[in-house]
């Protein structure tokens, strides 16, 4: 029954990917509309939700940098009888403890019911009729960030809107750089360093996915870029490199509290 | 700053200052001064001239762009006594290099059908893009890496793969002396193992073209290269085996202190004399000879397309010449009248001797050697002839140098069929990804006659005869 005032909200991340080609056999989510759900809230008051949402950033420690993960499994949900293909997104950056934070925050609120099961982050890219062979066998992992937590406003036909978000800062940016490849890179810290900068490289080439994001506690950013070109030494005897290094060239520059390192990568 | 001053036609002087050694010399027109004048590449030319053992200058060729540590298009001798040997003066992509080679035939009397056959069997014939290898072809062992550091591309003329007389039109007969595969890392050769006879990725491509026009006719005729004829022109380099080696070479030389107290690490170099200099030079003489090898095998390869297609000896597609122009090489020039041994690193320039050059062969030291400047995939490429400039170190551009970045290239060209576009400008091309043809469109590279005139008014080469691509596979 419609109540005046309640819509079908959910809270959800932004997601920015290269995102593949994918089957032409399946009702396809375009790309901007696609994103990880946190909570369904179901058809609710809008306006008390939006209250206890710009709550959030006085009760939780929200992530100094966009979380960084990876899609690295194809689910079709439900599992029975699948409507979504969805990829399943693991996180690179220590974001579950926010993200369960998140979602316990709206459960304390009751706002949403508590979860029976255990939460995957996910991302549907298509809804039924699709192939699911052909989505099964063409999928690859995909390296993302998601730059921002929304308050969407389903609209159907799989369209969202945003009512209200928090914007997380990029944890790199590609810059120009007339012969090769730049990133500018931040962090808080070497080691949050090195896991954005082998994030840089894996959102421009997924190729170097299954190479990258082994724990390591660098000391300086000669190890960083030393690791780096580890991955790319790696990558190119297993199945080719599409950039030759990164290059040592910069430093890294402290500014406030953070850390900036312009990468630059030989193509 | 003090200013740059032009002191002979299309030469400017970076004047030498603080801790500098040696002064700037950039080559360019006048036009192209005025876009350089604030260019950050300027400032690696000044950094660079602060190198142990500098002599002369530190050089920018026209096609200078920023870099990391040494710029694009640059030149730098140090002595080979005491001066420094630097793997960034060198570049990743040790012995990237081009190699052209002519066909007695009119391009014009190929039919359509013929052109298209000839691309798509070249595409086949030669691996290009990201992890394509040789896959039918068997790994490289330790007992062919011994062959190609020890002979260079007779290596693979000995298996077959080209003649005697494709050494003899080789820079340095293909080989570069003391290499020795001991001082190259496990890591280097598992990465080339299946790249031998590829052309990679990013810039490197394999074209097939008309010789548009000629400048020097006599030049031409020494050469056999005429109007009208096809050619084809192949650019590539050490591939993985090569980009390991001098990452090796940077890790071992930081890790050796040699890069303390430099403001960019990348200008790391150790004393030629040293143990770790040594160790460079075997290791990058073993990449350099891994190069010829790989241009070796793609020539092969295109010799085999232009049989299957059109039914021709292998020996008519005729090797004109190979030169690097990422190296790093032991040259004897003239220092204030006496004879002396200089490392001469070229990291996006290539030598340009002139006639009577003692390590030419007899043919090219009449006429000075053939210097090859590609262009971009759509305008040209070029033939130029050394003319053995001093002040250089016979030394010439190596290319157009790129003035848009990637990332601003394939904004521009968002939403365009790109191989529809390329045709309407006469040129086909092939590729595994759009990505590459984006980054790759000819208005991301500088033009390139603009270049060879400026080379041309500075004495380093004279423009030969102009190459108009039509047929490219990109990497």
């Amino acid at each position: 029954m419609f109540t005046e005032g309640h819509v079908p909200l959910f809270f959800g991340l932004e997601v920015c990917a290269h995102w593949p080609e994918l089957p032409k056999n399946g009702r396809i989510i375009d790309e901007e509309m696609r994103h990880i759900t946190l909570a369904f809230l179901g058809n609710t008051d809008q306006e008390k939700v939006l209250q206890k949402a710009q709550e959030l950033p006085q009760n939780l420690q929200m992530p100094a940098f966009a979380p960084v993960g990876v899609f690295s499994h194809c689910h079709f949900f439900p599992k029975r009888h699948p409507r979504c293909v969805s990829w399943g997104a693991s996180w690179k950056s220590p974001f579950d403890t926010c993200q369960n934070a998140i979602i316990e925050h709206f459960v304390d609120h009751k706002l949403v019911e508590p979860l029976k099961r255990p939460f995957i982050p996910h991302a549907t890219v298509a809804r039924s009729p699709f192939d699911k062979n052909a989505f099964k066998e063409s999928f690859t992992p995909v390296a993302f960030y998601a730059p921002a937590l929304h308050l969407y406003q389903s609209l159907g036909y799989s369209k969202y809107a945003s009512l209200w978000h928090i914007p997380w800062k990029a944890p790199f940016v590609e810059i120009e750089h007339t012969a090769d490849l730049a990133f500018q890179v931040h962090a808080r810290n070497l080691q949050e360093l090195s896991l954005h900068a082998q994030a840089a490289l894996c959102f421009a080439f997924a190729e170097f996915i299954p190479f990258s994001f082994t724990p390591f506690e660098p000391e300086n950013l000669g190890h960083i870029v030393y690791h780096l070109n580890k991955i790319i030494a790696l990558c190119d005897s297993e199945c080719g490199s599409p950039v030759k290094a990164v290059s040592y060239h910069d430093t890294v520059q402290p500014e406030g509290s953070e850390l900036i390192w312009e990468m630059i990568v030989d193509v | 700053m003090s200013e740059i001053t032009c002191f002979k036609p299309g030469m400017y002087e970076i004047p030498q200052e603080g801790k500098m050694r040696v002064p700037g010399l950039v080559i360019a027109s006048e036009t192209m001064m005025q876009e350089l004048k604030n260019d950050k590449s300027l400032d690696q030319v000044r950094a660079v001239a602060h190198l142990p053992g500098i002599i002369g200058y530190s050089i920018a060729m026209p096609d200078i762009h920023w870099g990391y540590g040494f710029p694009i298009g640059g030149v730098a001798a140090t002595d080979a006594s005491c001066g420094v040997i630097s793997p960034g003066g060198v570049g990743y992509d040790i012995n990237c290099g081009v190699r052209l080679a002519v066909l007695n035939i009119p391009y014009n009397s190929l039919t359509e059908e013929q052109k298209l056959h000839l691309l798509q069997t070249a595409y086949k014939l030669v691996p290009s893009g990201v992890g394509h290898g040789q896959k039918d072809k068997k790994s490289l062992t330790d007992s062919d890496y011994k062959d190609i550091a020890s002979l260079g591309a007779k290596a693979s003329t000995n298996l077959g793969y080209g003649f005697d007389e494709d050494i003899e039109h080789t820079e340095s007969k293909g080989f570069i002396e003391n290499a020795s595969i001991n001082a190259v890392s496990d890591l280097a050769k598992k990465r080339g193992k299946d790249q031998l006879g590829t052309i990679g990725s990013g810039n490197h491509f394999v074209e097939i073209g008309q010789v548009q026009k000629i400048f020097q006719p006599e030049v031409a005729k020494a050469w056999g290269v005429e109007l009208g004829q096809i050619y084809v022109l192949i650019h590539s380099g050490s591939r993985g085996f090569g980009h390991q080696v001098c990452q090796d070479t940077l890790d071992s030389f930081i890790s050796l202190g040699y890069a303390k107290d430099l403001p960019d690490k990348q200008l790391v170099a150790a004393p030629i004399t040293s143990e770790a200099g040594q160790n460079y030079f075997k290791a990058m003489a073993s990449a350099a000879n891994y190069a010829f090898n790989n241009r070796q095998r793609i020539l092969h390869a295109m010799r085999q397309s232009f049989e299957k297609v059109l039914g021709i000896d292998p020996k008519e597609l005729r090797l004109i010449y190979d030169v690097c122009h990422n190296i790093a090489k032991f040259e004897e020039h003239m220092v204030n009248g006496v004879p002396k041994k200089l490392c001469v690193h070229r990291k996006g320039a290539t030598r340009a001797f002139g006639p009577g050059a003692k390590e030419l062969t007899p043919l090219y030291q009449q006429t000075g050697q053939p210097v090859l400047v590609p262009g971009d995939m759509a305008r040209a490429s070029h033939l130029m002839v050394g003319q053995g400039n001093a002040l250089t170190w016979c030394s010439a551009c190596h290319g157009a140098g790129r003035h848009k970045s990637r990332m601003q290239s394939k904004k521009n060209w968002q939403g365009t069929d790109l191989i529809e576009y390329m045709k309407k400008q006469g040129v086909s091309v092939m590729a595994c990804s759009r990505n590459t043809i984006a980054e790759e469109m000819p208005d991301a590279y500088k033009d390139v006659d603009e270049v060879v005139q400026a080379v041309e008014l500075a004495g380093l080469a004279k423009m030969v005869a102009r190459l108009k691509p039509h047929l490219v596979i990109k990497g």
